[in-house]
């Protein structure tokens, strides 16, 4: 019940190559609440995967386990096909290359935008000194190549709105080299134009070579950036599509459960 | 509070008068200008050399525990027990010396450590067990003040060599030594907060703790060295205050009522309650204020019954423009 489960639906509908990023046979409970049970997943160097599923089918848990918030009950995360363990949110930075941009965006709002994007790594002189034109020159040219708008990189982040706040939190992964970004509901607070920008974040973070996984409960959205979906029910996977190959409809259905899930991935 | 920060990103190098008027913390001087002028109106003795001496040395010990306090109520925590400090650190090393023979240079070095082990035992009630800082600070400040009489025995410890009272008489540019020591304090903690990626983890780890874990800061370890820093200075200004007094003595009623001037004057000065927000300037005028206003009502013959309550006033009109101040920066 652990690693060998065979995830043959991959062949099917998966880009070919090693994955970057691989956890097989993930199970969490909480409680008496089985949040996970068995699941595998994969990631591929520069894709844009969904996942998606009704509040509670497991797909905010299982993102908290790759982040290294919640430890996993069982199963196994390779990274690059060498297997680690993540004890914490900087485990899962450090070893796996994953960062997490959370709902609420845990930002500084206090500091302004280059500030939070260095918050930690900050460029110092002496080693404690923050060396400030350093870290605004720096800040700047993250947010360039982001293509990111803001009025200016010494704004209080506070003053920001949603949508540029996702935006430095974005650019603060991506200044700390991660290859991986898992984004629980970016779009979910934002505005039309604003979800726009964000889309296009995530598409330019893909052409840089970066793997983004984006958490939604908005179809519209997935289907503009993802390139493939995988659709969670009850704490199981149960289904993959490339978007290519599939419809708003069928993946309704395996969201609902009108459709029934890929019989391997909704075995046990 | 917005408007004040866009201009302030707009101008590139703006005046010193203007970045400082632009600190919220800076408001300050505002009330503090209006009561010395009450004040000066009822008695310009307020502005004798004589009174602004005595001014500067009473407000530098709750000034000097104030700059440990500014950073330890950044990153969203509190010490209640700073008072209760300074007088068990002022006990023990009396008693070290008169009744242990041991030298007073090393007795201060064993007080300061037992504060710092004080602050330790702070930190690790509120950081790892999880116990409110109100709580935690309030619960260790009454055992210490207490300890403090104890040991002895709820009397001054006393006569203490020569040697004892030597810092605490020396007037380096006329004002006292602590007063010294506040201010070098006051410019180090400044620098550490606005020029130190340290800075940039205490104001992360009082703004949002989840911020702060994600990029890596250990934000136990953060508060439990602020709360080891503000012990630590409480003891600095107990064994300076043991110095200062007429006949040096380890008397355990040293930094008796201390807590409302620390507490009072940091939030005056512009720190948040709920942390992320504070400055060393800020809680340097804040500290001053206090002392305006129980000097100058002394000197403008107020009923000395009134200085508790009308500080306590002060303290609950800071509270309450920092309460709607965090409301509207959470909208």
């Amino acid at each position: 019940m652990t690693a060998t489960v065979n995830n043959s639906p991959n062949l099917v509908s998966s880009p070919p190559g090693t994955p970057i990023l691989e956890a097989r046979g993930i199970s969490k409970a909480f409680g008496h609440v089985q949040a996970l049970k068995n699941v595998d997943f994969e990631l591929y160097p520069a894709e844009v995967v969904a996942l998606i599923g009704d509040n509670g089918a497991g797909k905010s848990t299982l993102v908290k386990i790759l982040s290294g918030v919640y430890r996993k009950d069982s199963g196994q995360i390779l990274v690059e096909g060498q297997p680690v363990e993540f004890h914490g949110p900087v485990d899962a930075q450090r070893l796996g290359g994953i960062s997490t941009v959370y709902q609420d965006l845990a930002l500084v709002n206090v500091r302004d935008v280059a500030s939070n994007i260095y918050l930690n790594i900050e460029p110092t002189r002496f080693g404690i000194f923050i060396n400030f034109k350093k870290l605004y020159a720096d800040a700047q040219e993250i947010l360039h190549r982001l293509k990111i708008d803001l009025p200016s990189v010494k704004v209080n982040v506070g003053e920001l709105s949603g949508g540029q706040r996702q935006a430095v939190a974005i650019s603060r992964a991506l200044a700390r080299g991660r290859r991986i970004f898992l984004l629980d509901e970016p779009t979910a607070a934002l505005g039309v134009e604003q979800q726009d920008k964000v889309n296009q974040l995530i598409l330019d973070l893909k052409a840089h070579g970066s793997t983004v996984v984006v958490i939604s409960h908005n179809l519209e959205h997935v289907f503009k950036v993802a390139d493939r979906l995988i659709v969670f029910r009850r704490g199981r996977r149960v289904g993959t599509r490339l978007k290519s190959e599939t419809t708003k409809e069928e993946i309704v259905g395996l969201i609902t459960g009108a459709i029934k899930g890929d019989a391997v991935e909704a075995a046990t | 509070m917005s408007q004040i920060t866009r201009a302030r990103a707009r101008f590139r190098m703006p005046s010193f008068m203007h970045r400082l008027l632009a600190r919220h913390e800076s408001a300050i001087l505002i009330p503090l200008i209006l009561l010395v002028t009450f004040f000066y109106l009822r008695n310009p003795a307020i502005l004798a050399p004589i009174t602004i001496t005595s001014i500067l040395r009473t407000m530098a010990f709750p000034g000097l525990i104030g700059m440990g306090m500014v950073i330890l109520m950044i990153t969203g925590e509190i010490d209640l027990s700073t008072a209760s400090v300074m007088s068990l650190t002022a006990v023990f090393a009396a008693s070290l010396i008169r009744d242990a023979g041991v030298p007073v240079w090393q007795a201060s070095i064993y007080a300061l450590g037992l504060s710092l082990l004080i602050g330790f035992i702070n930190a690790v009630l509120t950081v790892r067990v999880g116990v409110h800082a109100v709580l935690t600070t309030l619960g260790v400040g009454l055992a210490v003040r207490g300890f403090s009489y104890l040991f002895a025995n709820g009397l001054p410890i006393y006569p203490l060599p020569e040697e004892v009272g030597y810092l605490g008489t020396l007037r380096p540019l006329g004002v006292s030594v602590v007063f010294v020591l506040m201010i070098i304090m006051m410019v180090i903690v400044h620098v550490i907060l606005n020029r130190t990626t340290w800075g940039a983890a205490i104001f992360a780890t009082g703004t949002n703790k989840l911020a702060a874990q994600i990029v890596g800061i250990n934000t136990n370890r953060v508060k439990t060295l602020a709360f080891m820093l503000t012990s630590f200075l409480a003891g600095c200004s107990g064994l300076l205050y043991m110095s200062q007094l007429p006949l040096p003595s380890g008397d355990p009623i040293i930094g008796k009522n201390l807590e409302l001037d620390i507490i009072a004057g940091v939030i005056l000065g512009g720190v948040s309650f709920f942390g992320g927000r504070g400055s060393a300037i800020g809680t340097l005028f804040g500290v001053m204020l206090m002392q305006v206003i129980r000097t100058g009502m002394v000197v403008a013959q107020f009923d000395p019954y009134w200085q508790i309550p009308v500080l306590g006033l002060f303290m609950l009109a800071a509270a309450s423009v920092d309460v709607i101040r965090h409301r509207r920066s959470e909208r």
